[in-house]
């Protein structure tokens, strides 16, 4: 059955619409994109709401709701458990990644790995990096392709290369900006239809009560059982899921790291990463996870006959009206579009930054850069494009968790060692990253997987290799870089000021300019004007009086917002306190009023950084 | 009651346990996560709430409602 079956013409012209009106969108952000940081990292402005929203859609990936719900439809609730072991990454995630990334202001993971270990260690991390993202590109584009196929009958490659130009549309007029806003509207999109379809289908059913009661006693188990079954085992999915690949998502996916650098401070991704973890995930959770287990409660009570993998849909189509079912349609594009932008919006960061920059053309200026990025968005794109008939061979899931299984556990081991541990040394960075990476790849093949996977795998068979193999890669590249570590020589603890835990505050100094000021201050309110005396458009003229209570002084980093807060940051600047202004309005150069899309008289909120 | 339903809970959160411990440790070090700051004192119980919730979740939904309702029957 496709969903073609199941659409009428009304749902198709609903999910038509909200294609054209995301791309509109993305396109109207693209006038906040004129220079790279505005492109690779949104100018650095956003507030954490509008980030923790968008990172929800880049989370919920494109094969989140055929994957989860045919999960939640075979083991039940137990579909909910990769979604909620993020939680213990946040003290590592933001009190020594985040600062060290942000202050240093490391525009790419490559970047980070040459300041901490030296240049080979970045062209290592940076072929990693790029066949990470460009195998995801590939994989992403076959899922549009195909999901395109199954409502709109048109073959994977067309459908692809449609879904392909339309993202790569507006990723190309706005970049970082663009792609915020539009998976802002996504993550809303995706969320309120995968919630809405499990509450119809809970008060189709009769309420929660009934819900919970048509369940299999096995499906109402927040985790599987600990080492069964071997596709779908506890330990296996912790691994995979829970340890590797969150630990990526946090640590080494370009996209994500991008996200959290264009918050407007490290306080806001404080208050992004909990909501993000702590409310949206979990809700995520639901929504791609619900249609299945509502699918199952439908087929045990007799109302509908379904497969696994195509719980959601028909679950969707048996308890929505014509119209409805369009926005149901209309999200499974959502959480499709939303991955695919990230993504090549961060393989351009990278080619850029790591591979264009530094050894193309350096110092040239900035609109250059921003011009090579556009056509590095394209060039990406379509090279993602050509890889859809290379991973229409396999399925969509095993060809993304083999990729996945091959390449993060040796980057993650790296950063990992990297940011906590000042002795691990340069070769034992290169030891873990291409050594981790060549035994990972080897226990890909037979008979290698027999003889290293099972000492990993707790009594399970073949079929559970694929997910054990995480914790077999990230168990031989710690070890190899721990013990490399001890046979080589450390670099000195100055050279890698503000790139490991106990460093921060050097990155923090670094950052500013000069001694941190972390005293506690209050949130100023008042009006901006522009001030053509002001030369530096780095410095913010601001009332003397306001210093004492922002508990600031001349010289310390201040953000200043439109206080209209659906702007989410959009219209705001970053500065120094400069010399103060002889009234009581904020007084910014021409150069910073334009930068932060201020008009005279403008109502705004002034605060310290940090 | 299944007891080895318990061991993905102890799993789970031990080794977020561990996880916790390093970054809190590896933020305390070098005085950047410094608990003489509110915001910092905040972040601490906001992670020691998150996760005594999830624990309480997890528990919930492995020793008490996976009974329910009793016999198992719609």
């Amino acid at each position: 059955m496709t969903v073609g079956n199941l659409s009428t013409p009304l749902d198709i012209a609903v999910m038509i619409t909200y294609f054209v009106v995301v791309v509109g969108f993305g396109l109207y952000f693209g006038r906040y994109s004129s220079t790279t940081k505005d492109f690779f990292f949104g100018g650095q402005r956003f507030a954490w709401w509008v980030i923790a929203f968008s990172a929800i859609a880049t989370t919920v990936g494109s094969y989140s709701f055929v994957k989860y719900s045919a999960a939640g439809f075979s083991y039940g609730i137990s579909s909910t458990q990769s979604y909620l072991n993020d939680w213990f990454w946040v003290p590592i995630l933001l009190l020594v990644w985040l600062p060290i990334i942000y202050y240093q202001r490391i525009k790419s993971i490559p970047e980070y790995f040459e300041r901490r270990f030296g240049r080979p260690a970045r062209m290592a991390a940076m072929v990693f990096i790029l066949l990470y993202l460009v195998g995801y590109v590939g994989i992403n584009l076959l899922t549009l392709g195909t999901a395109l196929q199954s409502i709109l009958g048109w073959p994977v490659f067309f459908g692809a290369s449609v879904a392909c130009l339309t993202v790569t549309l507006y990723v190309f007029a706005g970049g970082q900006t663009s792609v915020i806003m539009t998976d802002l509207v996504q993550g809303i999109t995706l969320l309120i239809v995968g919630l809405a379809v499990f509450l119809i289908g809970v008060a189709h059913l009769g309420g929660f009560a009934r819900f919970w009661a048509l369940l299999p006693e096995g499906h109402r188990y927040l985790f599987s059982a600990f080492n069964a079954p071997d596709k779908f085992s506890f330990i296996g999915i912790y691994a995979q899921d829970g340890l590797a690949n969150t630990g990526a998502f946090v640590l080494m996916n370009q996209g994500m790291v991008m996200r959290f650098l264009a918050l407007r401070s490290v306080h806001d991704a404080r208050r992004m990463s909990v909501v993000w973890l702590l409310v949206l995930a979990p809700l995520a959770a639901i929504t791609v996870s619900g249609g299945g287990w509502i699918a199952r409660a439908l087929m045990e009570n007799g109302e509908l006959d379904v497969e696994a993998k195509h719980a959601f849909v028909q679950a969707a189509a048996f308890l929505c009206r014509p119209g409805i079912f369009g926005f149901v349609l209309a999200a499974l594009m959502a959480a499709l579009m939303s991955t695919a932008d990230t993504l090549i919006n961060a393989v351009s960061a990278v080619f850029v930054n790591d591979i264009y920059r530094p050894y193309v053309r350096e110092n040239a200026p900035d609109r250059h850069y921003l011009r090579v990025a556009r056509i590095t968005s394209l060039s990406t794109a379509a090279f993602g494009l050509a890889l859809v008939p290379l991973f229409s061979n396999q399925s969509i899931y095993s060809a993304h968790g083999m990729f996945t299984a091959a390449v993060t556990p040796p980057i993650v081991m790296a950063i990992l060692l990297g940011v906590l541990w000042p002795r691990y040394t340069p070769a034992a960075a290169m030891a873990t990253l291409v050594g981790g990476g060549i035994l990972v790849a080897v226990s890909l093949f037979p008979p290698f997987d027999a003889w290293l996977l099972p000492p990993f795998s707790f009594g399970m068979g073949p079929d559970s290799y694929k997910f054990t193999r995480a914790l077999y890669g990230l168990v031989v590249s710690g070890v190899l870089g721990v013990v490399v570590t001890f046979f080589t020589r450390p670099l000195p603890l100055t050279a890698i000021a503000g790139l490991v835990s106990g460093t921060q505050l050097d990155a923090m100094r670094k950052f500013k300019g000069g001694e941190v000021n972390r005293r506690p201050g209050r949130i100023m309110y008042g009006h901006v004007m522009t001030d053509p005396a002001i030369e530096n458009d780095d410095l913010i003229g601001i009332p003397a009086a306001w210093l004492p209570d922002m508990a600031a002084e001349t010289g310390d980093l201040v953000y200043v917002c439109d206080r209209r807060w659906w702007f989410g940051g959009l219209r705001s600047v970053h500065g120094k306190v400069g010399p103060p202004s002889a009234d009581d309005t904020l007084r910014l150069s021409p150069g910073a009023m334009a930068r932060g899309h201020f008009k005279d008289g403008e109502a705004v909120y002034i605060e310290k950084a940090f | 009651m299944e007891w080895a339903r318990a061991w993905p809970i102890v799993c789970q959160f031990g080794v977020g346990s561990v996880l916790c411990a390093i970054g809190l440790a590896a933020g305390a070090r070098g005085g950047y996560f410094d608990l003489k700051l509110k915001a910092d004192r905040r972040l601490l119980g906001i992670v020691a709430v998150g996760f005594i919730g999830l624990l309480i979740l997890s528990c919930l939904f492995t020793f008490w409602l996976p009974q329910l309702p009793a016999g198992n029957t719609p």
